[in-house]
């Protein structure tokens, strides 16, 4: 066979929230051989998109092993299952692209089930906050542009979103901020010196559960209020009023925050007080705030049930209509109080992170799992159906985590008779019906 | 390749600090050595026969260094991550690619630094600002990189 290589340029990342839209990708021989400008994780995503834990064909459980079966038979199979079901959980969603999305919501609205996305362990307190008390925000173009003063707050990107800096936060020359990295201030704030931490110009190291606490300290001494603690949540008094006379005094400051502000003690309170400092921060100059959404569609998912349910995640359709009540309808939730009779995974490995009691569930009720590489969640399944993969070998569309959408390209081929996620999940709900005489 | 420690290099010098070497300290002479400005027969003490294991272990420890065809940017692929700060952050890179000015990855042959494959790889040397004749001492780079994957040789 003849050797063909092409270079496939302005290819959307589909690994992280960064969503970077300038990879290039040297396809040879139809497969991926190398890219460009991608950080390790995305380069791994786009190599390893064939091999090793790659699955190609559908499997179905029988006597307690998977054994291959056709997309027909996975589809009905998986149809069966759910349309039995009187309270099905689908759960995942956020690596994939927007209009798988819109199915899995049909879906769970034909089934009357649960609909949640990975936001309710990561970023869901970040969307009860907003919820009370709403977000000044921008676009990361903005960061770019004009940002000279940036925090990140219980996040590392240099581990997780390994371009957020270069591309984004610090190092771009902007508008008004010519000189790049020289112009800025970064500040970062966590329990531990992390990578990003060793870059910053101020390290602030907060006690572990501690965020509440020194959110407070900033806001008074923000307001210019003396207190009298020598340290609030291992920080000592004039650290924190140094800190808050740099925010005063800045002219665009961003505050990126991760899981440690959102899965602290406090959660949502934790989010609701650092939205509260920003607020408070633009009575003397500009500031906004932007949560560090993990997987690359996460915030997609977050978009596509808003404006189809009206709520951004754990849904419930078991009235009828949309019921969202995070802590009585969000996926760990109904696992832990043992009501889920049967789940439907998709793009996500719950098995992996979820509590072990929950776990403990999911192990006991038939799963559903649409997913493109083996994982925990699939060693427990009772049916799995590969699909293409999202960005890589299907199109779509996908959210940046500042909410910016992006068209994602397909670079390569599919494996044979691997469908994308959204007919994959059409051809169930289509099945559905069938089975429930609608 | 795996880089030589200067701590290393100078565990097998005398310590003594002597100065017969034309340097005041042994830990700049381990410096000097490496930067490949001086040999070994440049410290007197070293070439006593009391010596001669010392001696040894350094000519093991130096070869690499000696042998290296020319000096340049090392990237240590088991600390890169891709994070492209140093390809951003290149004056020499945002020169050459208005691309790279603005945070993306540069598109220009003549681009110092590239992420390929997920890891930095130094693709034009002749450019980089630190081993230009008239614009030398540039560590941008080393600066910026939070895993200390970039070292100079």
């Amino acid at each position: 066979m003849e050797m063909t290589a092409t270079v496939i340029s302005d290819v959307v990342c589909s690994f992280c929230g960064c969503l970077c839209d300038d990879i290039e990708v040297l396809v040879q021989d139809g497969k991926i051989a190398d890219t460009r400008h991608a950080c390790i994780l995305g380069a791994h995503r786009f190599l390893n998109a064939m091999e090793p834990d790659r699955i190609k064909k559908p499997l179905i459980r029988v006597n307690g092993e998977l054994k291959e079966a056709s997309l027909e038979e996975a589809t009905q199979k998986a149809a069966e299952i759910l349309a039995k079901a009187e309270r099905p959980l689908l759960f995942g969603w956020s690596t994939t692209e927007c209009g798988a999305q819109q199915v899995g919501i049909a879906l769970a609205e034909e089934l009357g089930g649960v609909i949640d996305a990975t936001t309710s362990v990561c970023h869901g307190p970040s969307v009860l906050a907003v919820q009370e008390v709403g977000i000044s925000s921008c676009t990361l173009g903005d960061v770019k542009n004009r940002a000279d003063l940036v925090v990140y707050w219980g996040c590392n990107p240099i581990q997780a979103h390994p371009r957020h800096l270069s591309r984004y936060s610090m190092c771009p020359r902007g508008f008004f901020r010519e000189r790049g990295w020289r112009d800025r201030t970064l500040i970062v704030v966590d329990v531990r010196r992390t990578d990003t931490a060793k870059l910053a110009t101020h390290f602030i190291q907060v006690n572990p559960n501690g965020d509440y606490e020194l959110v407070n300290a900033l806001r008074l001494a923000v307001h210019g209020y003396k207190f009298t603690a020598e340290k609030v949540a291992g920080v000592p008094r004039e650290e924190i009023e140094k800190i808050a006379e740099l925010m005063k005094t800045c002219h665009f400051g961003v505050i990126f925050f991760g899981l440690g502000v959102t899965m602290s003690a406090g959660k949502n309170r934790n989010v609701d007080n650092v939205i509260s400092l920003v607020r408070d921060l633009n009575a003397y100059t500009k500031f906004v705030l932007i949560p560090m959404r993990g997987h690359y569609n996460v915030t997609g998912f977050g978009e596509v049930a808003t404006w189809e349910t009206g709520y951004p995640f754990a849904v419930d359709f078991s009235r009828g209509y949309p019921r969202y009540n995070p802590g009585e309808t969000s996926s760990n939730e109904v696992l832990l109080r043992g009501e889920v009779d049967a789940a439907l995974i998709v793009a996500s490995d719950p098995t992996a992170h979820f509590p072990r009691k929950a776990v403990e569930h999911l192990a006991q009720v038939p799963v559903i799992v649409i997913e493109p590489f083996r994982s925990l969640t699939t060693e427990l399944a009772s049916v799995v159906i590969p699909p293409a993969i999202a960005g890589i070998e299907t199109e779509g569309t996908a959210y940046r985590m500042d909410h910016v959408p992006l068209r994602l390209r397909k670079v390569i081929e599919p494996p044979e008779g691997c469908l994308p996620d959204r007919e994959i999940l059409g051809m169930v709900l289509e099945r559905v019906r069938k089975l429930r005489g609608n | 390749m795996k880089l030589v420690s200067i701590y290393k290099v100078y565990e097998f010098l005398p310590k003594t600090n002597c100065g017969l070497c034309g340097v005041p300290t042994c830990m700049a002479f381990a410096n000097k050595l490496l930067r490949r400005e001086a040999g070994l027969d440049e410290c007197p003490p070293l070439n006593e026969p009391a010596q001669s294991k010392q001696r040894q272990n350094l000519i093991e420890l130096l070869k690499p260094v000696f042998e290296a065809e020319q000096t340049g940017i090392i990237v240590d692929a088991e600390q890169c991550n891709g994070c492209g700060n140093c390809v951003v952050i290149c004056p020499a890179n945002a020169v050459f690619n208005l691309n790279v000015a603005g945070g993306k990855g540069p598109q220009a042959q003549t681009a110092v630094l590239v992420v390929k494959g997920g890891r930095v790889e130094v693709a034009n040397l002749k450019e980089c600002y630190r081993f230009h004749p008239t614009t030398g001492g540039c560590r941008a780079c080393a600066e910026s990189c939070p895993t200390q994957a970039i070292k100079f040789v």
